[in-house]
This record gives C-alpha cells, structure tokens and sequence, in this order.
C-alpha cells in the first residue's frame, strides 16, 4: 500500500530538510523514494502548510521497572481525580504524575510520540520492566540497564581483572535483560550508601570496595565504546539535587577524557552554592564547558511546577530527599543487594525559591548550549514533571516573551537569580525536530527512526502550524505508526502495539562460567532464569509467537561515528 | 426559592456517581441538558436521565426522592444551595463538600461526609463506617464543617479527622476517633468499645465507653470554660439539632498514650 503526504512543510534534521515543502511516501510501513509518475497511489494526505516531522522519541522516560509501580502504590491520590474511561478503542486507567501502563502509551501516542525509552532497568527487575513496557501501547520502546553498583561489576574492577572480562559482563548482562544501553546511577554511590557513606563525590573512595566513582565511569566508557554500542553510557552523575553538584559535574565532563558521554537529567546535576540562599544556578559554567566537549551529550529533566513523585534508583540521594517528601510518605530500598530505588512524592512550588531556581536553570542549559544534536528534551518523567508537559516545554523555548511572563510568575528571589531573562534565544522548529527526533534517534543508534529519508519507519507526526506551540505540540493533527495512522487531532483512532529495541554487542561466552559460579553462590536466580527470553518481551507486547512480528528490533552495534 | 428535583425511576444497578448534581454545576442547564449529564466514569456509566425524571428549575435546592445504597457521592463537592435526599444514600455522601447543606431522609453509607471542609450534613437516620474518615490517598478525613446523625454510626468515624464536629443521638461504632488529629465527636448515647486508637488531638465527647483502651489515662473530674463555650456555640449554629448542653462537670481521659496522648475523652455521665 503506496501512502502519499503531499504538500506538507517537512523539518527532517537527519536528512538536513529545514522547512521545505516536500511530498512524502509510504509503502508498507516504511518511507520510500518518491516512485516513478504514473504508479497508483492508495492513500494520500494532503498537507499544505502544515508541518511534518518524525515521530519523536523520548530517551528518558520513566515508564517501566518497578520503581514505577511503587509509585502508584504509594500514591493512590495520584489516581483520584485522574481517572480515564474506557472508549471502544482505548482501556481505561488512571493517574497524573505515574500514569497506568495503557494511559502512558495512548498519551505519548496523542502528543505526537512514537518512542520512549526507560532509562533505569535493574538487571533483577529486567523481566518485570519489560512485561511493564510491552503493557504501554502505541510506542516503541527500550530500557538502558543499569551497572555500576552492582557487586560483580565493583569486585571485579576492585580485583583488577582483565578490562575483556568485564566487557564480556557488560554486554552479558545487555543481552540478558534485553538492553539497548547502560545506565550509571551515582556511580558506585548506591553500594557506598549500603556501607554507610552518604555521599561519594567524583574522587572519593568508595569505603569496601576502594573505587572512586571516576574509575566507574571511565571503565563503562571505554566499555561501551569498544564493545560499539551506540548510545554512550548514560550517567546518572554524583550529587544529585546537593548543592555545589555543578562541581563534580563539571569534572565528569573533564574526567571522560574524549570518551562519549551522556549525562542524564544534568539540571539536577548543576547547582551552585553561591548566594543568601546558598544555592544558585551552575548553568551558565556546565553550558560554556559543554559547548567545548562533543564527546558530552546531555539531556535536561527540566522541572514543572505541580505535584509529581520521583522515582531514581539512586537510594543514597532518594534517602536525602525524604525530608522534602509531599506527600509525607517514600519508599527507599535495596534491590537484590546489588542496586536500590528510590520513591519521592513531590510537589515543585513557584513561589519556592529552590523550586523556581530549579525551572530556571533547566531553561538557562536548554538556551546556552549550542549544538540542538547533542541536548535532548526531557522532564525526566516523573522526575521532573510528567511528560505531558512537553508541549508546554517547547513552547517555554519557543517563546521568549511567554518564558519571560512565566518567570516574572516566579518567586522573586530566584529571578534576581538567574540569568534567563537576558536569554534572548528561541528555538526554531527545525532545532526543535533535532531534540525530539533527530538527536535522540542518532545518539539511541535507532537508525531507521527519527528522520524521513528513504527507508525510515514511517512514523510520523503532522502539526497545525500554530503561533501557540504549546497547543500546536499538544494536538498533533495526524501520527502515522508504521504508516498506520494511530492517532487524528489529538485523539487515539488505532491501538497498535510498538517495538522493543535491543542492542547485542559480541562478547566471549567464556564470562558465564564464572558469572555462573556467582549465581549459584550469591543470588536468588539461577543464571537461566536471569536471562530474558525475546518470547518473554513479544508475549506481553503483541502475543505474537516468535519471529513473526519483529517486535523485537535488535539495533546494529559497532564502532561509533559521530 | 427555586427547587430542582430528580426522582428515581427505578433502582440502580450499579454504583452511580451523583457528584454532578449539585447546584453550581447545574446552574443554567435545562432540565435536558441534566438529563444528558453522564454519572460518573466507566462503559456503563448512565446518563441522568437513564436514572431520573428531573422536573422544576435549578436553583439554589436540589431534592432527590428515591432510595438506594448505590447512589454514591451524593452532595460531593457541594459549595453552597441544600440538597434533600429523600430516602437511603450509598458511600461517600458530601465527600469534599465546602458549604452548603445535605438532609438524608434516611441512612448513610460509608465515608459520609470525608475531606469534607465546610457545610451541615444532616443525616436522620444511621450512618455507616469512617464517617468523616479518610480514603487511601487523603491526607486528613473530615477537615471542617457539621455532621449530625439522629441514629448509629459505623466503626471508625472520625478517622484521621482534623478538624469540624461528628454529633450524634446514637452510639459511635468500634474504634471512633482513630488516628484522629483533632476536632470533636460528641454523642449522647456514648462510645462503642475502644474510642480513640492512636487519638493524637481532638475531643471525644460522650455519656460512656464500652470498653477503654489501656493507654488512656483516668484525669478525673474536671470543670473546664470550654464546656460551656461549646454548648452555647452549638446551640447558635445547629438550632434545634444541637446535643443536649454538656454538664458543668466531667471526667476526663487523656490519651493515646501509645501516641503523643494529647486527645481526650470526656466523659458526661
């Protein structure tokens, strides 16, 4: 079936497209060339004047693995009030700050989404995340595994095995949970928490083991460099949220030594301790030093205002953050002796001076780092604010005029703070299509998504073009899923179940030996019962039998180029 | 004064949400409109007038005549004008009202009257379980505002209860006051066993207990201004539903002790 959208003013980043009206086709599920004259055309959409992008990607998203469901235990008032009824097409569910599984997917879907990527899969907890993820339609999906605080990996770099040992670990434990990268959450901090240390900066030692978190880092770094997975090691950095982070974040940055990095959720990762108040803004330092370092990308967990609950797998800081806990209530715990979690309610408050500084300095990174391929756009879903606030997000960065009336809102103590309103920046659309499509898909390594050149999935998003962004990004006028259209002015018309993404790195099978050994020594599974079977990830998406769906995708890995 | 009034077709199969019909959502709907307001959420969820006849004009009085433990949320949200209930309501009748007024001809569910910051509930016959009381997910049950019960009410009324006052000419069930941080429950016909459970502030005001949890303490007999403080406001504000004004003298039970211990129990007999 030939699909044509004709007329449409396409902003393709990846295929350098800014603006141009150009027709575009389809043919069973993927984008094609534009086919000889004469050839019939099934369907065609007419799109004068309307803009056409990818469909975007969220590549940091909490929508899976326990700490999630936690949340919706924890916070039955997070479904009071928030209840969605059951249409013929779509479940029912409920919830603002943690939605249910389905809600999640038809939400993501009606804004224009058509990926979304869980960025804190515990290995142990693997199993249930994806179950979890194949329960959210209409997107496709992935999870980054999380290291670095795990007792196999610490002993074996304390022990001083071969750097091919622990590689092998790393791309065992990938193909085990069904990863498409890894994540570092407070690198060795969440096993110094269960030593008794309440901090551990950049260069500290971690008291058992006797591993800064430097070590860590630079190990998963090279790591997922030479095994050739694309995304870099996604850092969950030291200090989250303490005043003063912006240091060691600053010397993350230098530490990696040209190695690719991404630092995750960086505006929580980039205050001072300048001032009356002892906390101001890092921005404008992290920004200058990152404009320097392009082995560095960042995402930004920008914050909105209004209740939310964070989930983090960082115990240590989650620990430090109880105190701030609205709702007064909050789970902190240990996962299998090998990681932890950590479940905050909270509610961010403009007239807080910490709160407001916190919205402010996300939108001061957004604004001064240069290059749009190497920032992506996130709230850290539910971290920072749910992730239906996007649409509100780009229109903040859209905007100039609106961002100054929202700021003049704001407590008064953080304006003087802050350095947004002599910003005079506004994205472009086009930089807009690079930090929700283009960028996040290049630095995933998805490469058929993100961009509509000849090949791609033909997902895609068409919007009114609207003065308002927030309206014109909240309503989507078409989302086509595989070139199927899913979702027609802002309403769900199709369910459609998307793809898992995986990356499978070679390795030497010679590591399960002694990975097995450990197993049977030290853990609650067997090592078979650890691994997760693709059959496990199609049941719980489509019920398709293997191999019949390509539901799960596995992502090509080598070596990195760019 | 103008009086809207639905009457019940027949009963309910389901539980009904009825939190859409109070006055300031129905003001300037025809009675067409209202009859095509959806109750509550669910694939099922009837429209009104799947339910009702609704006849008269909206205004500031809303009556409903009909009875059915399935009609839930009755008056929730209520901010101000009376709604009459002529017969039975289900749970969660006043839930969150601000103002305004509820008369239940007959009896109460559960949850009468939760998170509830304002208003005069008015209930004539019994009550059932957490009156006043909080939900998984509330902070606080009843914040505020009147609730009077001519008969029984339920196990664990006033439960994480803040502020605002419970009286009734019944019995309280097992367990009243639990949790609570602080208004008044006050009964003339007394307490079911073991009031109080980890009662941090607030006063539970009543002729006997059935049985007293251990970690209450006997005060004796005390003869505090506040007693007649409180007859004489709640002879002013309920009228003629006031309680009988308390004696010059009671006893009084400081507790729970397993907790901060600063509620009381006073004693009348």
């Amino acid at each position: 079936m030939l699909i044509k959208f004709t007329g449409g003013t396409v902003y393709d980043p990846a295929n350098g497209v800014n603006g141009e009206v150009r027709d575009i086709y389809a043919r069973d599920g993927r984008i094609v060339a534009a086919p000889p004259p004469g050839t019939k055309i099934d369907q065609e959409y007419s799109l004068q004047g309307r803009t056409v992008m990818a469909g975007a990607i969220d590549p940091h998203s909490h929508i899976g693995g326990g700490k999630v469901t936690i949340g919706r235990m924890l916070l039955p008032e997070d479904h009071q009030g928030h209840e969605v009824a059951r249409t013929d097409l779509t479940r029912s569910g409920c919830g603002h700050a943690v939605p249910s599984t389905m809600t999640t997917g038809y939400r993501y879907a009606e804004m224009g989404y058509t990926a979304a990527f869980e960025p804190a899969m515990l290995p142990a907890n693997a199993r249930q995340a994806h179950l979890e993820m194949g329960d959210t339609p209409m997107i496709d999906k992935g999870a980054f595994v999380m290291l670095g605080n795990d007792d196999f990996f610490l002993r074996s770099l304390a022990q001083k095995k071969d750097f091919s040992f622990i590689k092998d670990y790393i791309a065992f434990t990938m193909h085990a949970a069904q990863a498409l990268a890894v994540k570092i959450v407070n690198p060795g901090g969440i096993s110094a928490f269960k030593f008794n240390q309440r901090q551990l900066d950049l260069d500290e030692r971690h008291q058992f083991y006797g591993l800064t978190p430097r070590d860590i880092i630079l190990t998963l770094a090279r790591g997922m460099k030479e095994l050739g997975v694309p995304h870099p090691i996604h850092i969950h950095g030291c200090n989250l949220g303490v005043p003063g982070s912006m240091h060691s974040t600053l010397a993350t940055i230098r530490a990696a030594e040209g190695l690719p990095l991404h630092l995750t959720h960086i505006q929580f990762h980039s205050y001072g301790t300048e001032g009356d108040m002892k906390f101001s803004s890092g921005a404008p330092q992290i920004a200058e030093l990152l404009n320097q370092h392009s082995n560095v990308s960042i995402d930004i967990g920008q914050i909105m205002f209004g209740q939310t609950c964070t989930a983090s797998g960082d115990s240590m800081r989650q620990y430090g953050n109880t105190k701030s806990a609205d709702p007064k209530k909050w789970v902190v715990m240990d996962i299998e002796c090998d990681n932890g979690c950590g479940v905050v309610p909270m509610t961010y408050r403009d007239k807080s001076y910490v709160n407001a500084l916190q919205w402010a300095i996300g939108l001061e990174l957004f604004l001064l780092v240069n290059d749009p391929w190497r920032i992506f756009l996130t709230t850290d879903h539910p971290n920072g604010a749910p992730f239906y606030y996007y649409p509100h997000l780009i229109r903040l960065l859209m905007d100039r005029t609106f961002r100054n009336e929202m700021l003049e809102k704001l407590h008064p103590g953080a304006q003087a703070a802050t350095i947004l309103k002599s910003l005079d920046r506004e994205y472009s659309l086009y930089e807009i299509a690079i930090m929700t499509r283009a960028g996040p898909a290049r630095s995933l390594g998805l490469r058929d998504r993100g961009h509509l050149g000849a090949g791609a999935t033909a997902d895609i998003t068409v919007y009114e073009d609207l003065a308002d962004r927030e309206a014109m990004f909240k309503t989507p006028l078409f989302v086509f899923k595989n070139g199927e259209l899913i979702v027609r002015n802002g309403q769900v018309v199709k369910v459609v179940a998307g793809a898992t993404h995986v990356a499978r790195p070679e390795y030497d099978r010679a590591i399960e030996k002694p990975l097995r050994e450990y197993f049977e020594r030290y853990h609650t599974v067997k090592l078979d019962n650890f691994r997760l079977s693709d059959q496990e990830i199609v049941d719980s998406n489509c019920g398709h039998t293997g191999g019949e769906c390509g539901c799960v995708i596995v992502q090509p890995c080598g070596p990195r180029t760019s | 004064m103008s009086t809207l009034s639905f009457t019940l077709l027949s009963a309910p199969k389901q539980a009904v949400n009825l939190s859409a019909l109070i006055p300031s959502k129905l003001a300037g709907l025809s009675n067409g409109a209202i009859e095509q307001i959806v109750l509550g959420d669910g694939a099922h969820a009837p429209r009104v007038g799947d339910l009702f006849t609704v006849s008269g004009t909206p205004g500031d009085e809303i009556a409903i005549s009909g009875a059915s433990p399935l009609l839930d949320y009755v008056g929730a949200g209520l901010d101000a004008g009376t709604i009459t209930v002529e017969g039975n309501v289900g749970n969660h009748a006043g839930r969150g009202m601000k103002g305004g007024k509820i008369v239940i001809a007959g009896d109460a569910g559960s949850y009468l009257a939760s998170t509830a910051t304002g208003g005069l509930v008015h209930v004539k016959g019994s009550a059932g379980d957490f009156l006043g009381g909080t939900r998984p997910g509330d902070r606080f049950g009843l914040l505020g505002g009147t609730v009077v019960v001519e008969g029984n009410i339920g196990q664990r009324a006033g439960e994480r209860m803040r502020r605002g006052m419970v009286v009734t000419r019944g019995k309280f069930g097992p367990a009243a006051g639990s949790r609570m941080v602080g208004g008044t429950l006050w009964t003339e016909a007394g307490f079911g066993p073991r009031p109080g459970p980890l009662l941090r502030r607030g006063t539970l005001i009543g002729p006997s207990v059935d049985e007293l949890l251990p970690t209450f303490a006997d005060c004796g007999r005390i003869d505090p201004v506040i007693l007649r403080i409180l007859s004489r406001y709640v002879a002013e504000t309920l009228g003629a539903l006031a309680p009988k004004a308390l004696p010059p003298m009671v006893r009084k039970l400081a507790g729970d002790r397993a907790t901060i211990g600063k509620g009381e129990i006073l004693l009348t007999a």
